[in-house]
């Protein structure tokens, strides 16, 4: 048996994990090789050592005062485990009551949204029809002012005055009457 | 008569609250022990046996499918003893955190001390081989510790964490051969 050998198999043969015939080999080689003596011995007198430590026992008295703690916190843990178990029903509870509520609520928004959103629509298409109404009209007004008044008006200046009498809102031909005449003098 | 592990296991499991009393009686002085050697005071190491047991009560169900309470409960102590050490980064200093203590409650070395040069010399060991020990990887430490201190097998210790036993021979024999480097002046014959 080789010293690399040996010594791979030392703390086997310390933990005596080994068998009869891989002991006497080893007992062999010890007899025989300085070097691998001095590590058996040294792992012998380590283990020797650690196993020689003990703990101190603290004493009767702190074992049956910590086995009553013990039963104590058990018997506790229970009483803790079914109050959380009240506070967890509760909870669940009161957490399907708020999502009852959301759900009722998100539906009322959505009806309500939906109402406003489908009037608006007609209301919209409204509008979209007054607005071209009034485009035309506007259109009517510049040619007629442009042909009895001989004032041209630039492009720009007709898009300002399409622009601001529908933007003003200006009802009806009186409003926009006065609007044109407020720019005429403006352009005078 | 008294009853088997498994027995009183059984019968914790079913709410018997004299069989986790019975429990505690066999398996108290253990769960201390390694908990002291990892922890190196007595606080800590009183804080992880109530703790264990708490959790073990709390796990009560889990038992049902354990085959071996005592390496279970081992694994408890220890998961919880390595959570104090990484929360507290608690270092041992055997002789300050001794001398504080209530009573002689300490590690020792089995030997008889028959003199106070003996004494001297035992606790000066002590400390050697705990500063050493504290060098090691967690691990290679606690394998070292449930093997070569609490005499717990290396089947036990693969089951406590559950790893193959490979593992733990291959941590032992380099926690070993590092603490053999540490305490190289102590070890020469």
């Amino acid at each position: 048996m080789t010293c690399r050998h040996t010594q791979s198999l030392l703390e086997d043969y310390v933990d005596q994990e080994l068998t009869k015939s891989q002991c006497d080999e080893i007992d062999a080689h010890l007899a025989v090789c300085d070097i691998c003596q001095e590590k058996f011995h040294q792992a012998i007198k380590l283990k020797e050592t650690l196993s020689s430590i003990e703990t101190v026992d603290p004493g009767q008295n702190y074992w049956d005062e910590t086995t009553q703690i013990i039963l104590a916190r058990t018997a506790q843990s229970d009483m803790i485990s079914n109050v959380e178990k009240i506070h967890i029903e509760q909870y669940r509870s009161a957490k399907i009551s708020f999502v009852r509520s959301a759900v009722s609520f998100v539906v009322a928004i959505f009806v309500l949204g939906s109402a406003v959103f489908f009037g608006s629509m007609k209301n919209n298409q409204q509008s979209a029809t007054e607005i071209k109404t009034e485009i035309i009209l506007s259109a009517e007004i510049l040619e007629h002012l442009n042909n009895v008044n001989e004032i041209i008006f630039t492009k720009n200046e007709q898009a300002r005055l399409t622009r601001g009498m529908f933007l003003l809102g200006t009802p009806g031909m009186l409003g926009r009457s006065a609007l044109i005449s407020d720019l005429l003098t403006l352009k005078e | 008569m008294n009853k088997t592990i498994p027995e009183l296991v059984e019968n914790f499991v079913n709410g018997d609250e004299t069989a986790l009393a019975e429990l505690i009686k066999r398996f108290r002085k253990r769960i201390y022990g390694v908990a002291f050697q990892m922890l190196g005071n007595h606080l800590d190491a009183d804080e992880v046996v109530q703790e264990t047991f708490v959790r073990i009560y709390k796990r009560r169900k889990e038992l049902i499918n354990v085959n071996y309470f005592s390496t279970f409960l081992t694994r408890i102590a220890t998961n919880y003893s390595i959570d104090l050490l990484r929360k507290r980064k608690s270092r041992r200093k055997v002789a300050d955190d001794t001398s504080t203590l209530p009573g002689d409650i300490q590690l020792d070395l089995s030997r008889k001390i028959k003199t106070p040069q003996q004494e001297f010399e035992n606790k000066k060991l002590m400390a050697e081989i705990y500063q050493a020990l504290e060098q090691l990887p967690t691990k290679q430490r606690l394998t070292l510790l449930l093997h070569d201190i609490e005499g717990y097998s290396k089947e036990e210790i693969s089951q406590v964490f559950d790893c193959p036993q490979a593992t733990v021979r291959s941590n032992l024999h380099i926690a070993r051969s590092k603490l053999r480097k540490l305490l190289k002046h102590r070890l020469i014959t």
